[in-house]
């Protein structure tokens, strides 16, 4: 009888054993499953509650309510988070860096976007800005590699074939006719207001410095830090640029060879009232800020560059050949410079 | 002591039982262990197909646009990527992509950057061979990725992303289809990812089995390109 019930109990053993090893092998294969799931909902939860934190900071920033580095920290949906936002303009300018850590079933999980500052747009950004329109009626090719060659007006604007702008367009209406844009059309954007040269502006710049010029042929410019000069009447330059300040020029200008700086950390701004022409074959080269008052205007057919600087005109740009233009990003950079250079509207 | 012994009946009895029970339980054995196969390689075909429309997903999320090419009768999915990346996994491709400049109006601008492709090929990863291997591909032009290495997979096909580690088989083994279709006015990818448990190696029934038998998935998405200012 032992026999029998010892018999009967090592089969049932055996029974069990390979029940159990069924369940656990199951059981191992559902718990893996489970956990790759629980990862994937966790990668899906934090990422969506960052994605909400970032709308909301950007939503803040451009409300106003964010115009400096701060802590963030609260909850979305049921996940908590505690984060920054610093400004990451040293790395990208005019740019926000958002980090923050997400708790999501106790465990940390970190992210960080860059985002853009608000901008108040500065018609010195663009490699060139026509206010009334731009009609280019020869090629022109501006910036390089994608920046530093967006132009504009608050107008409309059109440009030849062939041309190249590395950078965006911007203007009510753009005709590209079949050009090659690195950035992006952009339609609709506020106007920039370029000021008009009236009476109360020019005896400002009157008063920075009252005494002219005695020469209005002028070769090689050294401006050393901040002078500023002014030109009473036509005006003509040429040369090398040296040194970071203005000249006002309270009629045309008219350049009449290479005008080039002669080292990186040079910059000069050029105030004219009137109308900047270039007519020389030797007048290839150009730099500089420009505001005109009145027409810009590249004659004789010559290909000319605008190597580093603005061209920002009140009237028309003309140009008869290939133009070449690359923004200076200094006043993008720091846009406070435009007011060390005593440019129409920010100063 | 007085042994009683078992009769001839009472031992076909016992034995008859015995072949019962065991032979049931045996039964039982094989069906459970057959059901567990069935949803294994249900739950691998959906895994597999989900894995690949999440990776898609992510790519196309973050790209600044997306074209669909075709070689060949195969069909693959271009994506043109933003000038800035971040390799983040230490894989040695880039997984993130983030913001590359902001425009003169404070507008996010991203740049063009490489180009990431998705598409079915053989072992190999050349774009336009025959076959319903899954790969990703990386190339920094428009160019299709087809160049093969010295160990004749595609110089611009992502090992890691479509094999095991260290091995030579498919991770996504499972997939059977990728299709694409794209609407540029929308911006917009919309991609199927098929799947199924049928006429795979480690599948739990054989080519011979019901069509019942056997597990087809598809995951279908729409997923927006966000960055598509250049």
């Amino acid at each position: 009888m032992r026999r029998e019930k010892g018999g009967a109990m090592v089969f049932v053993l055996m029974l069990l054993a390979g029940v159990a090893v069924l369940l656990l092998a199951t059981s191992s294969l559902t718990s893996a499953s489970l956990s790759r799931q629980q990862r994937r909902e966790a990668d899906a939860a934090t990422k969506n509650a960052f994605d909400g934190i970032t709308d909301l900071v950007v939503a803040r920033v451009q409300s106003g309510a964010i115009t400096g580095a701060s802590p963030l920290s609260g909850t979305v949906g049921t996940v908590p988070y505690e984060g920054t936002v610093v400004d990451d303009s040293a790395a990208n300018p005019h740019t926000w860096k958002v980090s923050a850590t997400l708790t999501y079933k106790g465990r940390p999980y970190t992210y960080s976007r860059v985002i853009p500052k608000v901008v108040v747009p500065s018609p010195y950004t663009y490699a060139i800005f026509a206010e009334p329109s731009l009609s280019f009626n020869s090629r022109v090719v501006t910036g390089a590699n994608g920046e530093n060659g967006d132009i504009g007006s608050n107008g409309a604007l059109s440009l030849v074939s062939g041309s190249t702008v590395n950078g965006n367009v911007e203007a009510p209406a753009v005709s590209a006719d079949g050009s090659l844009i690195q950035g992006t059309i952009f339609s609709s954007g506020s106007p920039i207001t370029v000021p008009a040269f009236d009476g109360a502006l020019r005896l400002k710049y009157l008063a920075a410095n009252p005494q002219p010029v005695t020469r209005l042929i002028e070769k090689n410019l050294d401006l050393g830090n901040n002078e500023f000069w002014y030109a009473e009447g036509n005006y003509s330059i040429s040369g090398s640029l040296k040194g970071k300040g203005t000249v006002f020029v309270d009629g045309n200008l008219e350049i009449n060879h290479h005008l080039r700086y002669s080292s990186s950390s040079d910059c000069v701004a050029f105030v004219v009232t009137g109308n900047i022409t270039l007519t020389q074959s030797d007048a290839k080269d150009l730099c500089g800020y420009f505001y005109c008052g009145g027409n810009f205007e590249s004659k004789n057919l010559i290909e000319r560059n605008l190597l580093r600087g603005s061209i920002v005109t009140k009237g028309n740009f003309v140009a008869d050949a290939l133009f070449t233009a690359t923004n200076d990003p200094l006043i993008w950079k720091f846009p406070q410079e435009a007011k060390n250079l005593k440019l129409p509207g920010y100063w | 002591m007085n042994r009683r012994g078992a009769t001839l009946v009472e031992m076909m009895i016992v034995t008859m039982l015995t072949a019962m029970v065991i032979g049931s339980l045996t039964g039982l054995f094989g069906f459970v262990t057959s059901r567990a196969a069935h949803a294994a390689a249900q739950a691998g075909a959906q895994e597999q197909a989900d894995a690949v429309a999440e990776s898609i997903a992510q790519t196309v999320s973050a790209a600044t646009g997306c074209t669909v090419v075709t070689l060949s009768g195969s069909q693959a999915l271009r994506c043109t990527m933003p000038a800035v990346s971040v390799d983040r996994d230490g894989d040695g491709r880039p997984d993130r992509w983030q913001l590359w400049q902001v425009s003169r109006r404070g507008r996010e601008r991203f740049g063009t950057g490489g180009r990431v492709w998705f598409y079915q090929s053989d072992a190999t990863g050349a774009f336009g061979s025959a076959g319903t291997w899954p790969w990703r591909a990386h190339r920094s032009d428009d160019a299709n990725p087809v160049l093969l290495g010295a160990d004749g997979v595609a110089v611009d096909a992502d090992q890691g992303w479509a094999k095991h580690s260290g091995l030579s088989t498919s991770k996504y083994y499972l997939v059977t289809g990728l299709t694409f279709s794209v609407d540029s006015a929308q911006k917009s990818v919309t991609y199927t990812v098929t799947a199924s448990a049928i006429n795979r190696d480690d599948r739990s029934m054989s080519a011979g089995d019901a069509a019942s038998d056997g597990y087809a998935v598809a995951r279908t998405r729409t997923v927006s390109w966000r960055n598509w200012r250049k």
